[in-house]
């Protein structure tokens, strides 16, 4: 039998064409940072982190995950890193969802 | 049954298949490769895709060098009318654990997961180079074998280890390949003529290295009717975990491996007696950790497939890992196993799926 799901807290950087003001693990950091205000959690509230990129030639950076684990305050738990092309939004949110819903954790930051 | 501290559904490996480890397969492209594997998963049971509810599948466009090869690759099994489907940029490992999760939900008893990769394409040493930090690391070169040679330097220096003991594990490791087929390196060479190899990067010799292979793999999840429908004798999984450490190699104790240890613990490795472990330790000197860090004592046989440092395809080799130590239970050669997943840089993340006979 599925758990409920819910999402909490949401947060989303400001686009613009460029930010060079920012790393890749600052980019992501600020928008889960806003998601983690919204949601009036802290980082130690995360029980696992769900990254969503398609595909890593963009920034030349092969399997981001690894270098944005730290960034994501994913040191210690478990992190999947979602890759399905176009959709790669709409996927990682639907693992984080069935992380909740599977009962498998209660908590899950989810970045794309 | 046991992950993240809750009772799980039983999850059984009704099916697990595997093409052969190459050095190279210039003859087909990665559906080509793929393709006998999935109808071997599916045949080996007397199945079709149509029996499966959900698809999920690992590989990295890092080595082919193209955007979205995953979608290529579904070729091989054929997706119409559309099907339920995802993917990692993971080893299998982790897409088995993603549709392990779905399964885990009660709403399909079915999936399957492979993955793929043709490490031979480019230059995979410095290939695994564009993992690290993008901009205080990469950008030096630090190819992987060098890293792993600093976790190797760090090892004999803590004196938990030798150069002799690294000799041992990969000398075992390709003694034992000889009794498995898809080995890509199978031979038996004694310790003291492995240790006149020259190095490599000090301390690593040439046999403490993985292969370069080419290869894919398969499984086939089931749960509920489907698992005991599909298997006369069901292997399960009790338990499955995997956890992240940081990137920074320097903020890293690379003599041991928390994540292991955590993962094993969620997992429940400890519950009972391991008989066989199947480790994804492509450096010889990454067994010495990843072993103590399971708190596996030498009763337990290690990588009676040969493991990794018999052939390494990069994104299967996890895979791979569950998918023998299944398939020794499945026979009858153990009963409870454990099987472990590496990604990243010196054993940066890592996966524990703990099985069982019936």
């Amino acid at each position: 039998m599925a758990e409920r799901c819910a999402v909490i807290g949401v947060g989303q950087t400001h686009h613009k064409a460029k930010r060079d003001d920012v790393s890749i693990a600052g980019l992501v950091r600020e928008a889960a940072k806003m998601a983690l205000a919204d949601a009036d959690l802290t980082w130690s509230d995360i029980d696992a982190v769900v990254i969503g990129k398609a595909p890593d030639m963009f920034e030349g950076n092969m399997m981001p995950e690894i270098y944005l684990a730290p960034a994501l305050g994913a040191v210690g738990k478990p992190m999947i890193r979602v890759h399905t092309a176009g959709s790669v939004g709409g996927s990682t949110a639907l693992v984080a969802a069935h992380l909740v819903k599977s009962g498998m954790h209660k908590r899950v930051l989810t970045v794309s | 049954m046991s992950a993240a501290g809750r009772t799980v559904r039983p999850v059984s490996i009704a099916s697990f298949a595997q093409s052969r480890s190459v050095r190279r397969d210039n003859e087909r492209n990665e559906a080509e490769g793929l393709h006998p594997v999935i109808a071997e998963v599916f045949g080996n049971i007397g199945i079709t895709k149509d029996d499966v509810d959900f698809i999920c599948s690992g590989s990295t466009d890092y080595l082919i060098g193209g955007p979205f090869s995953f979608v290529m690759a579904l070729d091989a099994i054929g997706v119409w009318p559309p099907r339920s489907e995802s993917h990692v940029e993971m080893d299998g490992a982790w897409a088995m654990y993603e549709a392990w999760v779905l399964l885990q939900e009660g709403e399909i008893d079915a999936a399957l997961v492979y993955s793929f990769g043709r490490s031979s394409l480019g230059d995979l040493n410095e290939i695994l180079t564009l993992q690290l930090d993008p901009y205080y690391e990469a950008p030096l070169w630090p190819d992987i074998v060098s890293l792993s040679a600093l976790q190797a330097r760090a090892l004999i220096d803590s004196g938990k280890a030798t150069e002799a003991d690294f000799a041992a594990i990969a000398s075992r490791s390709r003694r034992d390949a000889l009794g498995n087929p898809n080995a890509q390196v199978a031979k038996d060479v004694p310790v003291e003529v492995l240790l006149e190899d020259d190095y490599v990067v000090a301390p690593l010799r040439r046999h403490t290295l993985p292969p370069i292979t080419d290869g894919a793999a398969a499984i086939v999840l089931a749960a509920g009717d489907k698992a005991t429908q599909w298997s006369e004798r069901p292997v399960w999984i009790t338990g499955f975990d995997h956890r992240m450490e940081t990137h920074s190699l320097g903020a890293r104790d690379l003599t041991s491996s928390p994540s292991v240890t955590k993962a094993a613990e969620v997992a429940g490795v400890a519950d009972g007696k391991i008989d066989i472990a199947e480790l994804h330790t492509p450096f010889a000197h990454q067994e010495v950790i990843v072993k103590e860090a399971l708190g596996l004592d030498d009763s337990v046989v290690i990588n009676p497939s040969g493991g990794p440092l018999a052939a390494n395809p990069l994104m299967s080799a996890g895979l791979i890992r569950i998918g023998e130590a299944a398939s020794r239970i499945r026979a009858g050669q153990a009963d409870r196993a454990v099987a472990h997943a590496t990604s990243g840089p010196c054993l940066q993340q890592n996966l524990v799926c703990v099985l069982e006979g019936a």
